[in-house]
Parts: structure tokens; sequence; C-alpha cells
């Protein structure tokens, strides 16, 4: 297990370098000059503009700047927003709980519903139920996320006024602590779902379809020799046995989760990072948006090594294959 | 004359003129069109085509024309109702279109380029080329593609060409690795080996040997690709990324959020993307299941 950890751990870090090194090139990619962003439009006189140029050393060539930025990242300095002169990493750690509130969510919803609706439709070998599972989740691919979401605050919070469509907490309530948690739960729920979706479709998929598989097993026909009753058999050795894939799937596609935030935070006007991606958009504000897509991607990295492991951990088979020199 | 003639009659026809059709190519056909999803999609994207390439004619106003009816539900006059500067819903819909189209078919022709190149080089030649181009590609991968189409306009700024570029960047990785695979494949073939042992060139091999069988795939993915383009550009459009001289369905989506209860404004549009994104996806599917019979489709 300590090699496989240490294999993964080796595969992760050039993967990190670069993704920074990628951001750097696109920063400078960007239009107009960098130092009369920084002063604004403003008539500046020569020396101000050299003090300027001097401080934020772009007078330096390319290779001693990108060195410079990477020292930076590597000590957690984003880089100051241009509105207010603010942290950008302080910007992003205040809205950070928010958005994994809703993303944490979403992945235990679709973990849930989407393994429950694949065990179901796989034992059941419904050719019905099959379809419907396979048109949702083409659906849900197809579908624009955050039309969803826009749909469903027409629906349930204009139409029929039974759920709120925009924030976190109403701003009428008084309540104070664990009391906040009902409010929060309502705000949470149609955000949550619209995440959830594309993700509760995936994972039903291979859900139903590893049940299909797992049932075809010798070990399931001596299970039955045995005479474990049908439930029996499904609980202890279907189901555990095709939790892996849609465990790993939910890990892998914590990144689409992630970005898709930004998309379902904008519509239900959700305080997190996303909406805070949107802001900085509207006032190209490039640090503050080059910085939450940088953490997406390291998260995405983090993510997806502790996948690695966990699954790892769990299934022996996959640390041989890796140990025996097969790349992951 | 005679030296360019082959010594066995009839097998000339094969060298010049036309090229062979391809084996099966009318029982493919025959498989697509035995799939109604497909057959449904194919229709929905022609339409949708011919309504934008129409556009001109077909708009009932001035996509871009304000007037004093604001936000008006639908009526006789607009039939989609209007948004709130007053503009046509219909006619920004039916402009719309040709954005969102010219996008995705310009994305996916830039996906299919770059993708195949960077595939079958790293194929191809294997070793350390390989490892560093599929290193680059797992980079690009590892952001999120909405996220890194994002990121590229937003600094970039938002124009076509630019949102096309952003998202030829977010989708090539996934080309390059099924060409990879595919190239790979076809590289163990007897095929290849027998090729190899008549003495062809690499380059003969890439284009009559490699190239041609790896297609298939490379189809359904574009096919793909373009649903995926017109979501992500709807995506951008909708944060405030849109090209402002060309509106698409995303940037009526943006408008519409200011108000929801103006329902006229974010049903159509989300409608639209969502059955062109539908269609291309059962495209895809049948033109997986007609040009690859065996492998495992939806």
């Amino acid at each position: 297990m300590l090699r496989f950890t240490a294999r993964r751990l080796l595969h992760a870090v050039p993967l990190l370098f670069g993704v920074v090194t990628l951001m750097f090139f696109l920063l400078q990619l960007a239009p107009g000059d960098p130092i009369q962003a920084l002063i604004g439009d403003y008539p500046a006189t020569p020396e101000y503009i050299a003090q300027v140029t001097e401080a934020y050393g772009l007078d330096q060539p390319l290779l001693v700047r990108y060195w410079e930025y990477l020292q930076q990242i590597f000590t957690l300095n984003l880089g100051e927003s241009l509105a207010g002169r603010v942290p950008v990493a302080d910007l992003i750690a205040d809205r950070l709980g928010n958005t994994l509130i809703l993303t944490v969510t979403a992945m235990t919803f679709a973990a849930i519903v989407g393994v429950a609706v694949g065990v179901w439709a796989g034992v059941s070998r419904s050719r019905t139920l099959d379809h419907l599972v396979t048109g949702v989740a083409v659906g849900s691919l197809s579908i624009p996320m955050f039309w969803l979401g826009q749909m469903l605050v027409l629906i349930f919070a204009i139409k029929l006024s039974v759920l709120p469509s925009q924030g976190m907490y109403s701003t009428r309530s008084t309540a104070e602590g664990l009391d906040r948690l009902p409010d929060l739960l309502t705000h949470l729920l149609l955000p949550a779902l619209v995440l959830a979706m594309r993700e509760i479709g995936v994972v039903a998929r291979i859900v139903r379809t590893s049940v299909h598989d797992v049932l075809t097993l010798p070990y399931v026909e001596t299970a039955r020799a045995k005479g474990f009753s049908r439930a029996t058999i499904i609980r202890r050795h279907v189901v555990r046995n095709s939790l892996l894939p849609a465990v790993t799937v939910i890990g892998y596609n914590f990144g689409f989760i992630l970005a898709g935030s930004v998309l379902v935070e904008t519509v239900f006007g959700w305080p997190g990072m996303g909406q805070l991606l949107y802001e900085s958009i509207r006032n190209r504000d490039n640090a503050v948006t080059i910085g939450i897509v940088l953490l997406i991607a390291v998260a995405v990295v983090v993510v997806n090594l502790l996948t690695d492991l966990v699954y790892g951990l769990v299934d022996p088979r996959i640390r041989a294959g890796a140990g025996a020199g097969g790349r992951a | 004359m005679s030296l360019t003639r082959d010594v066995v009659p009839g097998t000339r026809r094969w060298r010049t003129g036309r090229r062979p059709p391809v084996p099966g190519g009318r029982q493919a056909w025959r498989r697509f069109l035995g799939h109604p999803p497909a057959v449904a999609g194919l229709v929905i994207l022609i339409v949708v085509v011919l309504v934008a390439v129409a556009a001109d004619w077909i708009a009932p106003y001035d996509p871009q024309a304000v007037s004093q009816a604001l936000l008006e539900p639908p009526s006789g006059e607009h039939l989609l109702g209007t948004d709130t500067v007053g503009r046509d819903i219909l006619s920004q819909i039916i402009h719309g279109g040709r954005v969102s189209l010219i996008v995705a078919l310009v994305t996916g022709l830039g996906t299919l380029v770059i993708g195949s190149l960077v595939g079958a080089v790293a194929g191809f030649y294997g070793g350390r080329v390989d490892a560093v181009l599929m290193r680059i590609a797992e980079v690009f991968q590892v952001i999120p593609s909405f996220a890194l189409a994002l990121i590229i306009v937003a600094v970039l700024g938002a124009n076509l060409a630019y949102i096309c570029a952003a998202l030829v960047m977010a989708l090539w990785p996934q080309m390059a690795r099924l060409v990879r695979g595919e190239v790979l494949r076809i590289m163990t073939t007897d095929m290849v080996a027998a090729a190899r042992t008549v003495g062809h060139s690499n380059r003969r091999i890439i284009m009559s040997d490699v190239l041609p069988n790896a297609l298939p795939p490379l189809i359904v993915q574009t096919t793909i690709d373009l649903g995926s383009a017109i979501l992500l550009q709807a995506g951008l459009a909708f944060l405030g990324l849109g090209d402002p001289s060309n509106l698409s369905w995303g940037d009526i989506l943006q408008q519409a959020q200011r108000d929801l209860s103006a329902w006229w404004m974010s049903v159509p549009a989300g409608v639209v993307i969502f059955l062109v994104v539908l269609a291309a996806n059962f495209v895809g599917d049948g033109l997986n299941r007609a040009l690859r019979p065996t492998s495992s489709h939806l």
C-alpha cells in the first residue's frame, strides 16, 4: 500500500505543476498592458509607472517571473483582488465553506439516489426501467444544468411558492445556531438537486451495469446454491461489489460538480465560490478568476488522488495491478 | 501508360478514379435508419441548420431591434414575447441558433484536427513522445472542461474566435486519448504488420491503414463534441462570457435570470438547447451503432 501511495503521489505532483504553469502562461496571454491594468485609466507620471513596474517585477524576464509566480503559489499567495486589494486567498476562504456545503450535499444525494435506482434497475431486469434509466441519464447529460435550475425556480418558487429561490438563509429569519438548519435545508434542496442530477444519471447507469455483471458471477450462483434468500444475496454480495464503481465515478466527477456549482450558485444566488467567480468575471478581476480555477484544478487532483487511494485500499486487485507495472 | 496499368485486368479501377465504396456503407446507413432516436435527432439537427441558414428570411423582427413593447408575454404580434428592452424573443432564438451552430461546428472541427494530430503522433511514435504528449493532455483534462473554457475566455476576451479556441482547448484531450488508443490498437494488427513487410512507408501506413480504420469512433466522438460545445458555450454566455455582437441562446437565458417570472424568456431558449444537444447525442449513438455494430452502446 505504501508503494502504491507513493506512486500515486509522484503522479499527482507534476500534474499540479503543469496546471500552475498553464495558468501562468494564460495570464501572460491576457490582452492589454498589465501595468495599465494595475494603475487603471488614470494619467500617470513616468516615474510612477517605473515604480509600479519594479514593484510587480514586470521588467523581469519571463522565466524569472515564472519562478516568482511558482514561489507565490506554493506559499498560497494568489495575489490581490483588483477591487479593494483584498488577498485573493482570503476572498476564496470566505466562500469555500458555502460551496462545500452545496457540493458535498449534491455528491451525497447523487450517491444515494444513483445507487438505489441503479440497483433497482439492475436487479429487476425490466426493460422499461432500463430504458427509463438510460433515458434520464442521456437527458441529464444533454440538459443545460443552469436552465434546469431556472425551471425549478420557476415552478417551485415562483408558481407554487413552496421553496425559496435565492440565497442560503431567508433574510427575515431571526433564528440562531442550529435552529437555522431547517431554513438552510429548504434553501439547499433545489440547488443540490440540480447539481446532483447529472451524477445521478451517470451513477445509476454504472451501478446498473455492474449489478448485471455481478449477478452472472459464479459466487452468486454458489450463494444461491447454499440457499441464501434473494434479498440476502443482493444485499451482501451484489450491492457491495457494485458500490465501488459508483464511489469511484463520484470521486472522479468531483471536478464536474465543482465547476457546475459556478453555474448553479449563479442561478440560486448561493453565496459561494461560484458567485465570487461570477463577480470577478464581470469586474475583469483576473487574479480572483485564476485563483478560483486554480483551486478547482488542485481540488480535482487531490480528490482524484484520494479516490485512487481509497480504491486501492478497498480493492486489492487495483494495488496489485499498479504494482505489476500497469498504469491505472 | 502501359507501365501504370496493372498486370491483372480489373484491379486498375481500385487505384484511379473514384475511391472504392466503404464496405458495408449501405448496411451502416440501414442500421442508422433502423434506430428511431437517431433518425429523430438527425431530423432535428437538419431543421435547426435550415432555420439558422435562413434566419434572415424567417425571423419576424431584427433580433437586436428594441421596441416599446417591454417584457411582454407571448401574443399574436410577438409569438414568444419580448425581453426587457423590447426585442422579439423568437427572432433572437432563430438568430441565436446561428451563433450556437457556428461555435459547435468550428469547435468540433478544431477538436477533431488537434486531437487526431496529437493522438496519432503519440500512438504512432510511442515511447517518450507519447509520455510527454499524454502528460500535457492530462494537465488540460484535470481542469474541468467548463472551468478551463471559462478561464480562457475570461482572460482573453469574449469574442467568437476566442470562445471556439477555448472550447477546443477544453475538449481536445479526450479526442487525443481516443485517437491514441485506436492507433495503438490498429498498429498491432496483422494488417499493419503486412504493410510493413511489403515495405510501405510510415506515411502510407498512417494514411491508408491507420486513419481509415480509426475513423468510426472519431466520427462518433465529434458528434458528441458538437453537443458538448453547445452546452459549454451556453454556460459561458449565461455567465456573461458571450460575444456581445453575436447573441446566442445562452445570452437569452442570462437575460431571463434577471426576472425568472418572465417564463417566455427562459423556457423556449432552454428547450431549444436541450433538444439540439439531445439530438446530437442521439445521432452520435446512432452512428456508433451503425459504424461499430459490435461495440457497446447506450
